[in-house]
């Protein structure tokens, strides 16, 4: 070794705490630090069967203080002497049975990792004293929010006192800023001022309703001098439908919206229809429903407000998880998801062992699927169309009230425990009160859904309709015609005869606890002679058919002078057919019988009311995650940025965020308000937060240096538009956005060419628009936040798509339009700047400042005199609007 | 789907949503190999008539298995315990019938590895090759062809694929083309689709970009009637009127991005036509490579010289896949070797001609092998538990055997390798550690990550 090195190596174990040298054969050992090697080490390989979630042997391994107190077996670490330690004995032990940890719960300790802990073993063992973790239970997240006077008072400044004042007193949007207040102060950092008209009015159009002001819209604002001209925005586009169009795809990426998927025509994900849930979420945002309700109707429609048929749309949330091959994977798609979505915690890494770092065990994992496990999809018909294959409600209902969860070992189906049939239950760790389930006896419309009044009388009046145009046929027919008609009109006649007759026989049948048992009896043989005669008319209206297709056969041949023709001989083979069933028909007709056919299926009298139990669990006003959960996931898509840096895992490993009790206020003010999100919102939008200017030109160098990442919100945010946005303000812009609402998703393929919003377009696996998917549109199968990507495609995509060149000379056109009207030209600028300046507001929305308006003529003027071409000037004035559209300002909400 | 070209990540770090990637990661160790040309023969390529020879077959040839030595092969805990079939059809795997060999073999090469005689030009490489005949995977139908790039059985839903992977941890060598190039025509909606050579949750931007001669990026051609010169102007004015933002915005990383963003959409109309333009390749060169697949196997090689990091080539994707040999296998396969055996060949010499096979890792998969017994007289189902890889070049061993199947090539039966021990052995090979490849609140399992077969490395 070199002196130099040596010296180093000297210098560094005087730093170390313990410092201990020691050779060994000539190989110098360097201290081994507790903290910066041991522990992390111990924590990854050891600590989730050995720690603060569970103390298998009674041992923990993640405090130095626990290591030593050793299992219930005795000591694990002898100080000084490795190898009479049974911790190093049982990770480098041969024996595959008594190695830990154990094979399949994680890999052995690599060869240098033995080493750390022998020598620190060795070396004494020596530890700092440190705290004992709390206790699962008191993690931030799982204790339920409470509103706390602004900020935890790490600040001692006096000011706090008045923030706190404010904080506990006024409004929630005036909490807000008082809890980042107090953030700022402790951080010292100064908020910014407020963004200008424009660029706020862009914010919190783009923000609520996914499309920019338009050109009146923004001078309307500018000229509006009010005191709460913003407020009286902010009320227009929360009451203007366009907000359920921009939240609703908000939520759709949370709870997963998926079209239907497959190969050709078969499904093999999702379902048909599953756009009805979508208008439902619609609705549902529109008219403000409470968060808690959506809960309520998504999980469990059925249970909770069974016949009705608006409710019962929610359900695509589950039927949405339908999954051909494989049951397991889809009820484990279900459990994940709905517990991400709603409460935020990865209970899935519980499937195949307890959670590694939650205290969520198998076992409970196996009771939050059994909630799940009767479950399945149907499509009921909806008003209109009796054929189910062309449209109908993709819905959940308790399929298999009674099929068992195993609980399987290591995840594995093939491991399923016979002798475990697992319970329906929730989260220990929440401290509700545990799942009780009641079953629900269903309505009759709800288990049996021919039998509706509505889908009867429909039908009843299309057999009346084929009646009367029977009768008509039957009025104007001539004589060679009037047999078939005449049993056409029969036919008719007995088939709604038969219908009724059944429809009566079915309501005695299912009437309640068997009131009408000896009416139905009547009925069933009624019904039943009624539709033998109804198969009898049919027959013979069969056999009339064909009585005149030969006799039509014959004349045709007759008239070509052939001796015969295959007509003739099809003909007569199906009369015989014809007169077999008719006898067959009156034969059966005159027989003695109780039997008729069904009107539809029925399915289970009743349901489980696990679904209902797990959403009341989760909308329970004690329940510390349901609110927080939500509301973050509204502030994030308000700023841009969130505060828990995973948003689908609110979990132990999710540190308390700086702003915790902004995020507590915001929980709290959501349930107080009725769990309404319009609330909400504007709490949100109102603030002066929210309100700040985002430029960093001419802030606080303090600002940068203390908070470059804006994590107290000193400034506004600024973030790329979503695919949806980009796409709907183009159309938007030029004015041709189609608004119309609602209805059966469209060809993925079409974007480019049908003109409506982004949100109705097919989005499943393989089948998203192109455009969306390049500007980062939601995965379907999971998307609790948006990537945001700058990317060369979204450059070609803005460049060359025929949507953005389209919409730029249709702008280009109407502005040239507007100046030659001379409309709003009250200051003297020439047409050019003119253009200029319309094109700026229309596209972003703003005005362009002079060194703009200097490049933008500069353009103009080359393009005309560079191009001795025709039209020259009008393409010169399309490629600047098409510029502005790749405008970075254009994809970004700032 | 999404660019690959530019790390432009880097500029993105927001609330760790993406993170540092600017020029890649430093390699974890000294790398081998700088690009990879991944060769992938969708359908399922049958071992015993490629790159593992099995006389067994002839003495057995139309007995049932259950006469044979190997009656019980399939209750062996490695089938029962890894197999998942993706149907309920536990049957497809078993066909018994045991199918003699439907073409010879002949020892190639100083080495004298059996290679078949459809295989005649990767014969005759065979000293640059490793074969690794003791592949297995888990789906026993066409989802493993997603299975092949992901690690993941397709029930598991979609992950990154191991192009996607070499891209995060690398990044590009040009900043004028995608650093995850696709060529040829990709797996079918059935099997993984486009997610075959996704990035799922590393990022659109690392995912292969499917370039063509005759297929452009999405957008990336002018719309009729757009002259040249109108869009270079547009992209001028683009760029003038962001950069007067960065006085407003200099903190607004993305819109650094964007302006990046906008030079490189500009550049690659230039760089991309240019991959594709063999004018000043040699007669030869273009005669030897071929048309067809020999041509995207030299747009491959133009695109590793000009430092591409990863090139997909699929062979024979869509629907099941053209190597899928139900019936009829000795013409399917006859016709699928024919296309692809010379090329394959050429590439492999005119990489080491130019000095570029050392630092080129070449792979040649496929994402199953095929039933030792028969399917409907003729053909061969299906077979997941034991077929053959090779790689070639970026410090792989040339001229070596390493694993082997039973001996009527029914199970992997020495030294196996699930799929992601190729994906290790590739990423090791271009100095990255799967381990150290991790994404936050991305849980990785031991099966995602593999193992590098140390056998093959030189």
């Amino acid at each position: 070794m070199n002196l130099v090195r040596f010296h180093q190596r000297l210098l560094l174990i005087a730093a170390s705490v313990s410092s201990v040298s020691a050779t060994d054969g000539g190989r110098s050992k360097e201290a081994v630090d507790y903290s910066s090697s041991v522990k992390p080490l111990l924590a990854r390989k050891c600590a989730p069967c050995h720690g603060a979630l569970r103390q298998k042997a009674g041992l923990r391994l993640d405090v130095a203080k626990m290591i030593r107190k050793g299992s219930r077996r005795g000591p694990v670490v002898v100080a000084g002497d490795s190898s009479a330690s049974a911790l190093i004995e049982r990770v480098t032990t041969t024996d595959v049975d008594e190695r830990m940890p154990p094979h399949d719960a994680g890999e052995r300790l690599e060869l240098e990792e033995v080493r750390i802990l022998r020598e620190w073993i060795d070396q004494g063992a020596r530890a700092p004293d440190e705290a004992l973790p709390l206790a699962p239970g008191s993690h931030w997240a799982f204790v339920a929010p409470a509103r706390r006077p602004g900020g935890m008072g790490d600040s001692g400044s006096g000011e706090d006192g008045d923030e706190h004042a404010k904080a506990s007193t006024t409004s929630t949007t005036n909490r807000i800023d008082a809890h980042l207040s107090v953030i700022q102060n402790s951080q010292g950092v100064v908020p910014v001022g407020p963004a200008s008209k424009d660029s706020i009015l862009r914010r919190v159009y783009i923000d609520l309703v996914g499309l920019p002001p338009t050109i009146d819209e923004l001078y309307a604002f500018r000229e509006d001098d009010s005191a709460d001209a913003y407020e009286k925005v902010v009320d227009r586009l929360l009451a203007s439908p366009r907000y359920a169009e921009r939240w609703a795809r908000h939520w759709m990426d949370v709870w997963r919206y998926s079209d239907w998927a497959g190969y050709g025509n078969e499904i093999r994900y999702s379902q048909r229809n599953i756009w009805r849930w979508r208008d439902w979420i619609l609705d549902a945002l529109d008219t403000d429903m409470g968060y808690d309700r959506m809960i309520l109707e998504m999980l469990a429609a059925d249970e909770f407000a069974p016949g009705d048929d608006h409710a019962i749309r929610a359900t695509g949330f589950l039927a949405r998880n339908w999954y051909k091959f494989d049951r397991n994977s889809w009820l484990d798609d279900t459990v994940e998801h709905t517990l991400k979505a709603f409460v935020g915690l990865t209970v899935n890494c519980a499937r195949c062992h307890d959670h590694k770092y939650d205290p969520i065990s198998q076992s409970e994992y196996y009771r939050l699927r059994a909630i799940f496990e009767p479950y399945d999809v149907r499509t009921d018909r909806v008003r209109g169309e009796p054929d189910t294959s062309k449209t109908g409600v993709a819905r959940i209902y308790d399929a298999r009230p009674d099929a068992k969860t195993l609980f399987f070992a290591g995840g594995d189906p093939n491991r399923a425990d016979a002798d475990r049939t697992m319970t329906p239950g929730a989260l220990a760790v929440l401290g509700l009160p545990a799942l009780d389930p009641v079953p629900i006896a269903l309505p009759i419309d709800s288990y049996y859904p021919a039998l509706r009044r509505s889908v009867v009388d429909e039908q009843v009046d299309a057999l009346r309709q084929r009646l009367k145009k029977a009768a008509a046929s039957l009025a104007t027919a001539a004589a060679a015609e009037r047999l078939l008609a005449e049993k056409k009109l029969e036919a008719a006649r007995a088939q709604l005869a038969s219908f009724r007759s059944r429809v009566e026989a079915e309501r005695a049948r299912f009437a309640p606890s068997g009131s009408q048992a000896e009416l139905f009896e009547r009925l069933a043989r009624e019904a039943s002679t009624a539709e033998r005669r109804a198969a009898l008319a049919a027959a013979e209206e069969r056999l009339a058919t064909t009585e005149r297709e030969l006799r039509l056969a014959r004349a045709a041949v007759a008239k070509a002078g052939t001796p015969s023709s295959k007509r003739i001989a099809a003909a007569t083979k199906s009369l015989a057919a014809a007169k077999k069933a008719v006898a067959g028909a009156r034969q059966r007709s005159g027989e003695s019988s109780s039997k008729y056919t069904p009107l539809g299926s029925t399915f289970p009298r009743s349901s489980t009311g696990r679904r209902l139990a797990l959403a009341r669990w989760i909308v329970h006003p004690r329940n510390p995650l349901t609110a927080r959960v939500a509301a973050h996931h509204v502030w994030m898509r308000h700023f841009g940025q969130a505060l828990v840096r995973n948003v689908d895992d609110f979990g132990l490993r999710s540190l308390r965020p700086l702003q915790a009790d902004l995020l507590d206020e915001l929980a709290v003010s959501l349930m107080e308000g009725g769990w309404s999100m319009k609330r909400l919102h504007r709490a949100i939008v109102t603030s002066a937060a929210y309100r700040r200017r985002s430029t960093t030109l001419g802030a606080p160098r303090e600002n940068l240096l203390a908070d470059r990442d804006n994590q107290t919100y000193w400034r506004g945010s600024f973030r790329r538009a979503e695919a949806e946005v980009v796409r709907d303000s183009i159309l938007h812009s030029a004015g041709r956005l189609d608004l119309a609402r609602g209805g059966p998703e469209l060809d993925s393929g079409k974007g480019q060419a049908v003109a409506r919003r982004s949100i109705y377009f097919r989005h499943a696996r393989q089948r998203r628009m192109p455009f969306l998917t390049i500007f980062d549109s939601a995965n379907p199968r999971e998307c609790y936040r948006r990537r945001e990507s700058v990317t060369p495609q979204q450059a070609y995509a803005l460049v060359n798509s025929p949507i953005v060149a389209r919409q730029s000379a249709v702008i280009a056109a109407r502005i040239s339009a507007r100046i030659t009207e001379r409309i709003r030209d009250e200051k003297s600028r020439d047409d050019e700047t003119r253009f200029i300046h319309l094109a700026f507001e229309t596209v972003l929305s703003r005005s362009p400042r002079a060194d703009e308006i200097a490049a933008c003529r500069e353009f103009l003027d080359r393009a005309r005199t560079a191009a001795p071409i025709e039209d020259a000037s009008r393409r010169a004035h399309e490629n600047l609007v098409l510029v502005l559209f790749n405008h970075h300002e254009f994809v970004t909400i700032r | 789907m999404g660019f690959t070209g530019l790390a432009l990540g880097s500029l993105l770090a927001r609330d760790g949503l993406t993170r540092d990637v600017g020029a890649g990661l430093a390699t974890h160790f000294p790398p081998k190999a700088r690009s990879v040309i991944w060769l992938f023969m969708a359908g399922g390529v049958s071992h015993m008539e490629s790159f593992d020879p099995k006389p067994a077959l002839h003495r057995y040839a139309g007995k049932s298995l259950d006469d044979t030595p190997l009656a019980s092969a399939f209750d062996s805990p490695f089938v029962t315990e890894n197999f998942r079939p993706f149907v309920g059809d536990n049957e497809r795997s078993f066909r018994k019938k045991i199918y003699p060999m439907q073409v010879g073999y002949r020892p190639r090469g100083q080495s004298g590895i059996e290679v078949s005689d459809w295989f005649p030009h990767v014969g005759s490489c065979i000293d640059d090759i490793a074969v690794v005949r003791s592949m297995w995977t888990t789906d026993n139908d066409h989802g493993a062809q997603l299975q092949f790039h992901t690690g993941r059985h397709i029930s598991d839903g979609y992950f990154p694929t191991i192009g996607a992977w070499v891209h995060y941890g690398l990044g590009t060598l040009n900043e004028d083309l995608p650093g995850f190039v696709v060529l040829g025509n990709p797996v079918g909606d059935c099997c993984g689709g486009v997610e075959t050579h996704g990035a799922n949750y590393l990022g659109a931007e690392h995912g292969g970009v499917r370039l063509d001669a005759d297929r452009p990026l999405p957008f990336g051609r002018r719309l009729p009637g757009v002259r040249l010169e109108d869009q270079a102007a547009n992209f001028d004015l683009i760029r003038r009127l962001n950069q007067f933002q960065q006085v407003e915005y200099p903190e607004d990383d993305t819109l650094r991005a964007r302006i990046e963003s906008y030079e490189l959409a500009f550049r690659m109309q230039t760089s991309v036509p240019d991959l594709f333009d063999l004018r000043g390749e040699r007669t030869s060169t273009l005669e030897a490579y071929g048309g067809g697949f020999g041509r995207q196997l030299l747009a491959a090689r133009r695109m590793v010289e000009r430092g591409v990091r990863f090139v997909q080539v699929y062979h024979g994707g869509g629907g099941a896949g053209s190597w899928d040999a139900h019936s009829g296998l000795k013409k399917n396969h006859t016709r699928n070797c024919a296309a692809v055996d010379r090329p394959i060949a050429t590439l492999l010499r005119d990489l080491k001609e130019r000095g570029l096979l050392d630092e080129t890792l070449v792979v040649w998969a496929t994402e199953f092998g095929r039933t030792p017994g028969s399917e409907r007289k003729d053909g061969r189902d299906h077979h997941p538990f034991g077929f053959s890889c090779w790689l070639a070049g970026g410090g792989i061993r040339g001229g070596v055997v390493h694993g082997a199947t039973d001996e009527l090539g029914l199970l992997a039966s020495e030294n196996r390798h699930y799929v992601t021990d190729l994906h290790a052995t590739v990423l090791h090979q271009l100095g990255l550690d799967s381990r150290r490849l991790e994404i936050p609140g991305r849980k990785r399992l031991e099966i995602d990550h593999g193992r590098p077969i140390r056998e093959v490395i030189a």
